[in-house]
């Protein structure tokens, strides 16, 4: 997914994924959602891609509803696997390998990459790989967990969308993993806090408190929002609560790193 | 458009780790701003793993020379070098930034960094356990970094001041730095921490003063983000007192 992206970060990208050890069976289609608000990538992104596909949504959908454009049209066409990957992400030559291995383990629904060179701190089993929670910088969807979970939240902009996917998924009966041998990186720890990403992130940590059921953890993110914006928060679309037994899965008693933290 | 600048980083490998050397190989042809020479020392049973790992890696990025073995001295062209030991990895803006703090005075740079404690599984690779944060003083001297036998993958060192020969083993590096530091001033890179070093200490007891400084940089560190996550509002207003306050201090300082 695209969104005024700088050619510069689409050439890491494009040269990573030509570096891409991949098995024999394992065939790879890469496609670019635009959400710019011009086409002006489009033959940046076609000379990289070579055989690639290049859509341009029209308008800033955000991460979730993007891909669940992308999604619907790749498991409608029959695809096994749908990978959602930042454009500011470099891959591992081993990454996709790592990555479609691990998504064919049993009831296997979502798998992330491991970010780098900043790990993510949320916990795996080292052995089985399983985890609470998905990131979504380097996410892959299978098709069964897509149709069981509908997809991403689109009323979930930006953050959060990947921890409220990876729980409905669980709920369905899925198993999420980290793929420990697939490495991504993705680098964004020296990007500064600026009040419109912070807003963004109070108001996802408040949906989803909302929405799992955590009033008091909702509440928390409410004030605080409050205080940085000096207005209330308001949904555009209030989030509808899950049933109670779903929400088993939901672990809001870490903040916003929906996890126990290594580090 | 003036070319980047250059250095020479040397990867040794302690251990037949391969996602340790991988992990490092990747670190470094990631590394932005920057024209590398990595030459990569690996134990022989590991050379053809190695080989593979930068035939695999070096096509990420067309600024970055990898070759294996020990060379006799540093790349000519390079305006500074680092010793890493296989395991390191660092922020990709780690090299540029501690190049240009080595300035006029070519001061060995030495950039704040994390230790890295990991639990080995079999196949796959290392799960870290835990990352902390290490005090850094502002001319970091030997007693305080060689504590890490792979501290030297937290410095760069000016090419005009590095001693010619290339160090491989532990003793070796504690060797190389003595002569490196005795030529001239040392820095600290401001900001936060840009390298993990893998934590090979034998002892990770609580020692010295220097051990307790660690301590205290990573509680500084841990603290604060563990009251974000369990009271967010009052972290928030608590961070924008003590900038408010810190605002004040400066102002009077100047």
């Amino acid at each position: 997914m695209l969104f005024e992206s700088s050619p510069a970060e689409l050439e890491r990208l494009a040269r990573s994924l030509d570096a891409a050890e991949l098995p024999p069976d394992l065939q790879v289609e890469v496609g670019a959602l635009d959400n710019s608000p011009q086409r002006s990538l489009q033959p940046v992104v076609l000379a990289l891609l070579g055989q690639g596909t290049y859509v341009w949504t029209g308008e800033n959908r955000g991460f979730g509803a993007t891909h669940n454009l992308g999604m619907r049209d790749a498991f409608s066409a029959g695809a096994d696997g749908y990978l959602c990957l930042n454009p500011d992400a470099v891959l591992h030559p081993r990454c996709l390998e790592e990555l479609w291995t691990t998504a064919t383990l049993p009831e296997t629904g979502l798998v992330d990459a491991r970010t780098f060179p900043e790990e993510h701190p949320k916990p795996y089993d080292p052995e089985t790989g399983e985890t609470p929670w998905c990131t979504g910088t380097a996410l892959l969807v299978r098709p069964a967990a897509f149709t069981a979970s509908g997809g991403f939240d689109e009323a979930l902009f930006m953050y959060g969308e990947d921890v409220d996917l990876s729980w409905r998924v669980r709920a369905a009966g899925f198993l999420l993993r980290t793929a420990p041998g697939a490495l991504v990186q993705h680098w964004v720890e020296h990007r500064p806090l600026t009040l419109e990403r912070e807003l963004r992130v109070l108001r996802s940590a408040a949906y989803l408190g909302r929405k799992w059921g955590d009033d008091d953890f909702a509440s928390r993110y409410e004030r605080l929002f409050r205080a940085r914006a000096g207005r209330p928060l308001e949904f555009e679309t209030p989030p509808s609560r899950v049933p109670a037994a779903a929400s088993q899965v939901a672990d809001l008693t870490h903040g916003v790193r929906f996890a126990r933290s290594r580090w | 458009m003036s070319s980047p600048p250059t250095a020479h980083v040397h990867l040794v490998a302690w251990a037949e780790e391969p996602w340790d050397l991988e992990e490092s190989l990747f670190s470094l042809v990631t590394q932005e701003g920057v024209g590398l020479t990595v030459s990569v020392a690996v134990p022989v049973p590991f050379e053809r793993f190695a080989l593979e790992a930068c035939a695999r890696l070096c096509r990420l990025s067309a600024s970055v020379a990898l070759s294996i073995g020990t060379p006799p001295t540093w790349a000519a062209d390079a305006e500074a070098v680092a010793v890493w030991v296989a395991g390191t990895v660092a922020t990709p803006d780690h090299l540029s930034r501690a190049l240009a703090s080595i300035g006029t005075e070519r001061a060995v740079a030495v950039v704040p960094a994390r230790r890295v404690l990991r639990r080995a599984v079999p196949g796959r690779p290392p799960y870290e356990l835990r990352k902390t944060r290490r005090y850094a003083s502002s001319a970091p001297g030997l007693t305080e970094l060689a504590r890490d036998p792979a501290f030297l993958g937290r410095c760069l060192v000016p090419a005009a001041r590095a001693p010619r020969w290339v160090p491989g083993s532990v003793d070796e590096h504690r060797r190389w730095a003595a002569e490196a530091w005795s030529e001239g001033p040392v820095t600290r890179v401001p900001g936060p921490p840009a390298v993990d070093l893998p934590d090979l200490r034998a002892d990770r007891r609580v020692r010295s003063v220097d051990d307790v400084r660690d301590v205290l940089a990573d509680l500084r560190y841990q603290a604060p983000r563990w009251l974000e996550r369990r009271a967010p509002l009052e972290f928030s207003r608590l961070r924008g007192l003590y900038h408010r306050l810190r605002g004040l201090t400066e102002a009077r300082r100047d």
